[in-house]
């Protein structure tokens, strides 16, 4: 049984400048960084990715320039902009700040009420 | 600014790297998909094909995350438009003819828009190019029940420079007109300025040298000194640094040079030279005096509606009771630039607005014209708008496709409409001198915008309004006619819009062809006299001196004398006016002698030295010319043939004894003699010269007097500056204004009327093209929607004339009635004009005749097209 589920609205883009700040990569590259660090557990449509860095692109959270790939390969590579650092640490933040309060709510019993 | 940055380069990718984009992304994609399938092959174990195919599946729609990601890059939508535009490029070079007709059209229309926009505009300017330049106000009485302003306005001005609280710097100039003679130049008449000392107050400018002027030059009995401006001071005396303290000789007078004011000082008109203006209001009685006019400055906080209202409550009971009652005249406050544009009416002013906004709507009546071509196209492309729809294209979508259509044609047309405006602009300007400084007719910023606008309303018109028509109907439903012919019937609507502008063409046309016959013939024939042996010149003296009837007749004998005497001269006279120029005048006759048509004639009126007539070797047709015996006060007159054909319609003989008077005298006059019409000059269109009527009269007579002067031979080189010496040393007060050859004149007249045939020619192109273009697409739907029609009748052996007739009856029948409306229009048009029956007449067929072959040759293509359709087609074609 495939144990992943679907990616939760809005959480690509922080996905992805997570992937991109472990490292410069291309796109294929952000996903498997992507698959990687969320052990496989997310399902990503592919494709899907690619108008997700454009558009971090376009508002300058990430930068590309095309290189050359591990299989000497003509490829984009992204990575993380100055802007784009700062975004993810508050982005970060308050996702852990929403996942804390969201734990605690379902972690509470009866009794502590 | 960070985002407008990154906006500007993400807009400038879209625009110049579009292409490189796709690409880019196409690679990339293809780049994931091929590390997918070989992970998968290499991982997975998968066949290389298999892997290939479950990577595409993984990755999913290609084509669809292509879609999202041009829109992610943000700005998808002027990939669209781009798309469009290049479509629309395309369209432009497919459908030439159309592009030619209307891009000459949108061109022509959008010229007149802009230069109309640019020229009202500049006039309706409130604000002088100073600084507070808004607050600079003029001050006037103006009649209330009409008839212009009373400009003896010295008392009222000494009052108001006192009592009015709203107003500061108060002040008046009056323009006059004095002989300039400097040190190694030609005396030569000027321009100046006689004017407060406020007024360098108001422009805030300080002299560029030396000083301007100031309060104490205006006492009576002050040193004569002068303020002289930028260009003279370049032009006349070599930009001397040292000219201040100078003297030059003004009005007969030596006048100290005390300053020189900086480049683009011309206040209050367009001067170049001020003095102080000194008058003493008790050496007048009210509403007497020179006219002057008052301008002042709105004090801080003050609008002009409070400085009108303090003037029209202190304002009458300052100045004295106005001779012709107490109620005649009221004071008005307005703008200073809408007094000297003659628009101190509001109305006025607010009809001037409206009219320089709607002349740009010129454009969209072409807009519409166009639009009825484009819709014919629009239809004719039903089939590929339907499939664009069943491919999930919306109907916005299919308009804005339509709208960038017809902007690439508007937008073509309003760049050559905007260069061809500042070139028109150009040759205003250069015309329009002596302007107001403030007014500069050239493209501005807004004009350009506003044409710009008018491109895109007249793309709206033209490309979205047959979009909604053609695409109104249930598009799915057309996929049948994907064979590009449709059953689509043109309309009663875009008919009768066809139908009209072919009325329109026919009443427009025949009045700019009578005129450009007439340049045709200015161009032609010359003056019948030999111009090129006369100089002209107005001898003028001050105001005061004119008023003197002795002073000037003596002037006058004596600069006639030492004209005579000047080498080359054969003769010399004068005339009240320059011939071929004189006063019009209303004459009426006695009892029953009335004029053919039954108005009272106009005609050219001038007073002439007895041998003015032989002086320019004109031809006596009957009776005698002017002699000793006649004077001013004599009843004699003597008329030009055209006089005696178009006013009395009878041959010279018998114009002798006809007797007239003018609407405003009592006086009767007796034709004496009838001449030849000289120089010759086509005035207007429709005659060749004016019926003109000669008087005799005396030196001193009236002022000022037009000297005459024949050569023998050319004329010697610096003319004007020779005979101005030569004024100068009669009386330095004598100003010897405009010398110039007659030839000039004549080829003033022949420079103007060119300029209107020029663009009465280029208007009549267009409008000939777009009724050509209409007819065209007239015709050309008559044979889409008949198509099968004619395949059945051809098979069943129907001859091609009858065919044809059929075909075109009804619509070369719509066309006469198109016709039949405009020549009706037009025979008012001429009849406005007051050109006669007879040229209208021949003018008005050779128009309709014109137009019956322009729909002749329109409907050719269309109808060969279909007679060469072979009957099997045509059958096969949904009717």
């Amino acid at each position: 049984m495939d144990d992943s589920t679907g990616l939760l609205p809005g959480t690509l883009d922080l996905l992805i400048l997570k992937a991109v700040s472990l490292g410069t990569l291309h796109g294929y590259g952000v996903l498997l960084r992507i698959q990687q660090i969320t052990g496989g557990a997310l399902q990503i449509q592919q494709g899907a990715l690619y108008p997700a860095l454009y558009r971090l692109e376009r508002q300058g959270l990430i930068d590309s320039e095309w290189g050359t790939s591990d299989h000497n390969r003509r490829a984009k590579f992204y990575r993380l902009t100055r802007t784009g650092r700062a975004r993810l640490g508050n982005e970060a933040a308050s996702w852990n700040r929403i996942a804390d309060a969201i734990g605690m709510a379902l972690r509470t019993t009866a009794k502590e009420i | 600014m960070r985002a407008l940055v990154r906006g500007a380069r993400a807009i400038g990718r879209v625009l110049w790297r579009s292409k490189q984009l796709d690409a880019d992304m196409q690679e990339e994609m293809r780049f994931h998909v091929q590390m997918e399938a070989e992970r998968l092959a290499r991982v997975e174990g998968v066949h290389p094909d298999e892997a290939r195919r479950q990577a595409y599946v993984r990755f999913g729609g290609v084509e669809k995350y292509k879609e999202e990601g041009r829109e992610a890059r943000g700005l998808y939508w002027l990939h669209g438009v781009l798309l469009d535009a290049r479509l629309g490029v395309r369209m432009l070079v497919k459908h030439r003819w159309l592009t030619l007709v209307g891009g000459l059209a949108m061109t022509v229309a959008i010229a007149i828009g802009a230069m109309a926009f640019e020229v009202i505009g500049d006039l309706l300017t409130p604000a002088l190019p100073f600084p507070d330049g808004q607050r600079v106000v003029a001050v006037a009485y103006v009649a209330t029940k009409g008839g212009g302003a009373d400009d003896r306005v010295l008392h009222a001005f000494s009052a108001w420079r006192d009592r009015v609280a709203t107003l500061e710097h108060v002040g008046a100039f009056r323009d006059a007109q004095h002989n300039l003679v400097a040190p190694n130049t030609p005396p030569e008449p000027i321009h100046v300025a006689e004017i407060t000392a406020s007024a360098f107050d108001i422009a805030q400018a300080p002299a560029m040298l030396g000083r301007h002027l100031l309060p104490s030059d205006e006492e009576v009995g002050a040193p004569p000194v002068v303020v002289i401006g930028h260009d003279a001071w370049r032009v006349r005396f070599n930009a001397d640094p040292q000219i201040v303290g100078r003297g030059i000789q003004l009005a007969g007078t030596v006048h100290t040079i005390v300053g020189v004011m900086p480049a683009g000082f011309r206040f209050p008109i367009d001067h170049q030279f001020w003095m102080p203006l000194r008058l003493d209001p008790l050496k007048y009685a009210a509403w007497q005096g020179p006219e002057l006019q008052v301008f002042a400055r709105l004090k801080r906080g003050a609008t002009i509606e409070q400085a009108q209202a303090e003037l029209a409550s202190t304002g009458r009971s300052v100045a004295d009771v106005h001779p012709d009652g107490p109620d005649h005249v009221r004071p008005v406050v307005l703008p200073f630039t809408r007094r000297n544009a003659e628009l101190a009416d509001p109305m006025f002013v607010w009809l001037l607005r409206a009219a320089q906004l709607l002349v740009g709507a010129l454009s969209f009546v072409v807009a519409v014209n166009l639009a009825v071509l484009l819709y014919a196209r629009t239809v004719t492309r039903l089939g590929e708008l339907a499939v664009r729809t069943a491919l999930g294209a919306s109907r916005g979508r299919i308009l804005s496709q339509l709208f960038i259509e017809a902007l690439t044609l508007t937008a073509l047309g309003a760049v050559a409409g905007l260069v061809l405006a500042g070139l028109a602009l150009q040759h205003v300007q250069v015309m329009a001198y002596g302007f107001p400084f403030w007014v500069h007719f050239e493209l501005s910023a807004g004009s350009v915008l506003y044409g710009l606008a008018l491109a895109v309303i007249a793309a709206v018109i033209m490309g979205v309004l047959p979009g909604l028509k053609a695409t109104g109907r249930r598009l799915s439903a057309n996929l049948q006619q994907l064979n590009g012919r449709t059953g689509t019937r043109l309309g009663s609507l875009w008919t009768t819009l066809i139908v009209a502008q072919v009325a329109v063409a026919a009443a427009v046309l025949p009045a700019a062809a009578y005129v450009s016959w007439h340049v045709v013939q200015t161009e032609l024939t010359g003056p019948t006299i030999a111009v090129e042996q006369f100089v002209v010149a107005n001898m003028n003296v001050s105001d005061e001196a004119a008023a003197d009837r002795e002073y000037v007749r003596s002037r006058l004998l004596a600069l006639m004398g030492r004209l005579r005497e000047e080498p080359g001269v054969t003769a010399v006279t004068f005339s009240s006016a320059v011939p071929g120029f004189g006063r019009d005048r209303r004459i009426e006759f006695p009892g029953t002698a009335q004029p053919r048509d039954g108005r009272t004639p106009e005609v050219a009126t001038f007073q002439i030295a007895v041998d003015l007539l032989k002086t320019y070797g004109t031809r006596i047709l009957a009776g005698r010319d002017f002699d000793a015996r006649d004077t001013a006060s004599s009843t004699a007159v003597i008329v030009n043939r055209t006089f005696a054909s178009d006013v009395l319609g009878v041959p010279a003989q018998a114009a002798l004894g006809s007797r007239f008077r003018y609407a405003t005298g009592t006086d009767w006059f007796e034709i004496v003699g009838v001449v030849d019409d000289f120089p010759g000059f086509p005035r207007d269109p429709g005659s060749e010269t004016e019926p003109t009527v000669y008087q005799p009269a005396a030196p001193g007579d009236f002022h000022p007097p037009v000297v005459s002067m024949r050569f023998s031979g050319p004329i010697p080189e610096r003319i004007a500056e020779r005979l101005r010496g030569v004024g100068a040393q009669v009386d330095p007060g004598l100003q010897l204004r405009r010398v110039v050859p007659l030839s000039d004149f004549q080829d003033e007249l022949r420079s103007a009327w060119r300029s209107v045939a020029w663009a009465a020619g280029i208007i009549t192109i267009s409008v000939l093209l777009l009724s050509a273009a209409g007819m065209h697409a007239l015709m050309s739907f008559t044979i889409a929607q008949r198509t099968r029609e004619i395949g059945i009748r051809s098979a069943l052996g129907a001859q091609p004339r009858q065919l044809l007739m059929g075909l075109f009856g009804r619509a070369m029948r719509q066309l006469s009635i198109g016709l039949l409306v405009g020549s009706l229009a037009s025979v008012g048009v001429f009849a406005a004009a007051g050109i006669g029956v007879r040229p209208a007449a021949a003018m008005l067929l050779t128009v309709a005749t014109v137009m019956a072959l322009v729909a002749s040759i329109a409907a050719l293509g269309p109808a060969r097209r279909s007679l060469r359709l072979p009957a099997v087609e045509a059958l096969r074609v949904e009717g």
